[in-house]
């Protein structure tokens, strides 16, 4: 046997027996389906158990059949049948809003390959697809990232998709959950490679405005046509994409793929103006997100834009007119291959850090399944890397030490992970510590990777516990699914990997992944739980049995806006309970490539009452409402 | 001695053996060869192959006697090198982990690594696809000889031609 012959084996593996007629099915990589080492690395975990000072004893379920939720992914066939190493494998958006004004949280999942669709939540943990009654499906075109927004301080959230190379779309909410496009009127139907979109009011005039990060060129000019079904292609819808560039992922060496992100400023009356030039905000990085942030304190959001192949730009905000580039001044060196953000109060210090995850660095050289916690070791060339060597490889945390500066700790906090897409934060313990959740690993071709669930130990440090908490195994154990069917006897798919070593028709199947997520009480409880969407896969939706295990203290607090923008986006709100103070800042970010419109959940450890509640409004107004506050409610707070 | 000695010695007057000579050693150059100071070399990601393209007697690269070979690299000891890289397809990353040196293979952009290596020897070369994918026909070897080693190899791989996608049945 020669050695490729060898190499083969050893990275394919047939399963016996043919399940489909003629087909033959293998798995890529070969443990795909029963990953080794997924039973040791759990017993490491639990074997933890005792480290943990904050409350672990409660577990996540994947409750998507009984959600009623039969959405899919599908994505492009050039992370299947045609693969090649681009940016589709970026995956989708899920958003969370109640579009339809009932107090329940409604999820909106963006699709490749199909139609988005809009489920609504009709209680308890069910929920029903009204897409075609509300308008959002987007059909034709590759859909990326979602975000909610009041645009029209209606007191509804209206809706923005981006696409790639089909146009944006903004949509507006009659209030029932019914949306109209109004992408034309508003001007922001730019088509391009589009990603994360961002509604934040930079000045303050209480309208929110809107940023588009724009990727870069990574497609070609002609288009491919797939099917829907990549198992039974004949059943399937027919679907085009844009080819993408055999040397994508090397765009950002390349000037002319460059494509600027966006800044557009809400006009009112349902129009906006590409003030990207005007305002100074001009970023060519290679971006799929950003966040927005007042890192100076000054009540001015600014903005930290992450760069997926580069470093990472932050944009201080000049009083609502301008921006101004300060990257490196506040941020010296950040996460290479940056993909998701958040702002947030780990420590309750009063001081809100920001958390950057990287996946690019960890795609640079193969990591063990029992190395995730290191950062990459980077192979990447400089040439390749293009930063000037000020990068970190791996997960940046950002502790804001509160006198204008930032102090790199991920490492020192065990907030390091491995192949993370975005994450979401929600106390999900309530025990007043923001925990973590990270939508991570890849797919085909590589191998499983787990999603990350860090618990936030008390401020002082974050401990995985995805196996312990339930999130990991996932469902019945599934690593993987039927990924594509190749007919190896077609010329066409001469050129298949796989074919060049195997005859006749297979099934390859390949690794489950996820991409998104939100952190939500989706079902009423006053625990919260987490949906996902994932890539080329039904969601997972984890529906927490905390609220059975212990006795929950929360509090949801609803802004509503009078000078400032209706939904408060921007606010910063502190609860006072139990002696306690809990900051977060209202900013709708959710997930990688979301914005979501949902009320701030407070967790309040053992206080059954909260004593007040500061809210520093947008406009620059600071509001306290003063309690007591009997927990486990949601309170509405309208700006005075 | 040298075999380019040999040529220079024998050149003199006898050309029918020089001819002879030549022709055994599957040469075709009418000089003497010199291993240019730095040694220019390019190496090309091609399909999941490496193609290399060493300079013939001209001492340039992109010329009529440039000499051609895959997958793995041949280099004079001590000798300051430089090595050109890109690619026609895909990315490709390219090492040399015995040195720590690695550079990147992008189409329609040439990466350089420069080096000099100062012990004969077999080395490892890595090349990858950044795909998920492990690719055999990338991984090679760097054989470090001495400069007549070099020299003698490099001869027998005179009109060598680079093949053609066609021949490549790409």
């Amino acid at each position: 046997m020669n050695s490729l012959a060898l190499l083969c084996c050893t990275l394919f593996a047939l399963i016996a027996p043919l399940d489909a007629g003629d087909r033959k099915s293998i798995s890529h990589p070969a443990e795909a389906i029963d990953p080794p080492w997924m039973e040791q690395r759990m017993k490491l975990q639990l074997k933890t158990v005792n480290r943990f000072a904050a409350f672990i004893d409660f577990s996540f379920t994947d409750r998507q059949p009984q959600s009623g939720i039969t959405f899919a992914h599908i994505s492009t066939d050039d992370t299947g049948l045609r693969y090649k190493p681009s940016h589709y494998d970026h995956g989708n958006s899920v958003a969370v809003a109640d579009v339809d004004g009932d107090e329940l949280l409604d999820l909106y999942f963006v699709n490749q390959a199909g139609d988005n669709e809009l489920w609504r939540n009709m209680g308890r943990g069910s929920f029903a697809n009204t897409t075609a009654a509300a308008g959002v499906s987007v059909p034709g075109a590759i859909g990326v990232a979602a975000s909610f927004a009041d645009i029209d301080n209606d007191g509804d959230p209206d809706l923005f998709v981006t696409t790639i190379r089909e146009g944006n779309h903004l949509f507006e909410n009659d209030g029932s959950g019914i949306f109209s496009e109004v992408t034309v009127a508003a001007g922001v139907g730019r088509s391009g490679h589009s990603s994360g979109a961002v509604f934040f009011d930079y000045d303050r005039d209480g309208l929110l405005d809107l940023f588009v990060c724009n990727v870069g060129i990574y497609t070609k000019e002609n288009k491919i046509t797939g099917s829907t079904d990549a198992i039974h292609p004949e059943k399937g819808q027919p679907y085009t994409y844009w080819e993408a560039y055999s040397d994508a992922f090397a765009g950002h060496l390349k000037p002319e793929r460059t494509e600027r992100s966006m800044l557009y400023h809400n006009l009112g009356g349902g129009k906006f103006a590409d003030v990207t030039e005007a305002a100074g905000l001009v970023d060519t990085s290679w971006s799929g997100a950003a966040t927005p942030i007042d890192a100076n304190g000054d009540g001015w959001i600014d903005l930290y834009i992450l760069n997926m192949q580069g470093h990472d730009e932050y944009f201080e905000n000049d009083g609502g007119k301008r921006f101004v580039r300060k990257s490196r001044d506040l941020f010296p060196k950040t996460p290479w291959g940056a993909m998701g953000a958040k702002v947030f109060d780990y420590d309750n210090d009063g001081h809100l850090d920001l958390y950057v995850c990287d996946m690019h660095s960890d795609m640079s050289e193969d990591v063990g399944p029992f190395d995730e916690k290191l950062k990459s070791s980077m192979k990447f060339p400089p040439d390749f890397l293009g930063d000037g060597g000020m990068s970190i490889f791996g997960n940046a945390f950002f502790r804001n030490n509160g006198n204008g500066t930032y102090e790199e700790i991920s490492d020192e906090i065990g907030a390091e992970n491995y192949w993370p897409w975005g994450l979401s934060v929600g106390d999900v313990n309530a025990d007043g510590f923001e925990d973590i959740f990270l939508a991570s690993s890849m797919n085909y071709p590589f191998r499983y990777g787990v999603n990350s669930l860090l618990v936030n130990n008390l401020g002082e440090e974050f401990l995985d516990a995805e196996y312990i908490l339930g999130i990991e195994p996932r469902r019945d154990g599934a690593t993987a699914k039927r990924w594509f069917y190749v007919d190896c006897d077609q010329p066409e798919n001469a050129e298949n990997t796989h074919c060049k070593e195997m005859t006749g028709e297979l099934e390859v199947w390949a690794t489950l992944g996820s991409r998104s997520s939100a952190i939500l009480d989706l079902d009423g409880d006053g625990d919260l739980d987490i949906v996902t969407n994932e890539f080329y896969s039904e969601p997972m939706i984890l529906v927490s049995d905390l609220s059975d295990r212990k006795q929950v203290h929360f509090l949801e607090v609803k802004l509503t806006g009078k000078v400032s923008n209706r939904s408060g986006i921007g606010a910063v709100v502190e609860v006072i309970a139990g002696s306690h103070a809990y900051k977060k800042v209202n900013d709708g970010q959710s997930g990688y490539l979301s914005q979501s419109d949902m009320p701030l959940y407070f967790g309040l450890g053992e206080a059954e009452e909260v004593e007040r509640i500061v809210v520093r409004w947008p406009s620059g107004t600071t509001q306290t409402v003063s309690g007591p506050i009997a927990a486990n409610r949601r309170i509405e707070i309208t700006e005075q | 001695m040298p075999k380019h000695g040999v040529f220079a010695v024998i050149g003199g007057g006898a050309s029918i053996c020089l001819a002879l000579l030549v022709a055994l050693a599957g040469c075709g150059q009418s000089s003497a060869y010199e291993i240019p100071i730095p040694l220019p070399i390019e190496v090309v990601g091609d399909d999941y192959y490496w193609f290399v393209r060493y300079p013939g007697a001209d001492g340039k690269l992109h010329t009529a006697d440039d000499v051609h070979d895959t997958t793995n690299l041949h280099l004079p000891v001590a000798t300051e090198t430089h090595i050109q890289i890109t690619s026609r397809d895909y990315l490709y990353t390219f090492g040399l982990p015995d040195l720590e040196l690695n550079q990147v293979a992008v189409p329609d952009l040439m990466f350089g690594l420069k080096f000099s290596m100062d012990r004969v020897g077999t080395y490892q070369l890595e090349g990858d696809q950044l795909c998920g994918f492990s690719h055999e026909s990338l991984m090679g070897r760097v054989f470090v000889q001495s400069r007549d080693e070099f020299t003698a190899w490099l001869r027998t791989q005179q009109f060598v031609p680079e093949p053609t996608l066609h021949e490549r049945g790409i």
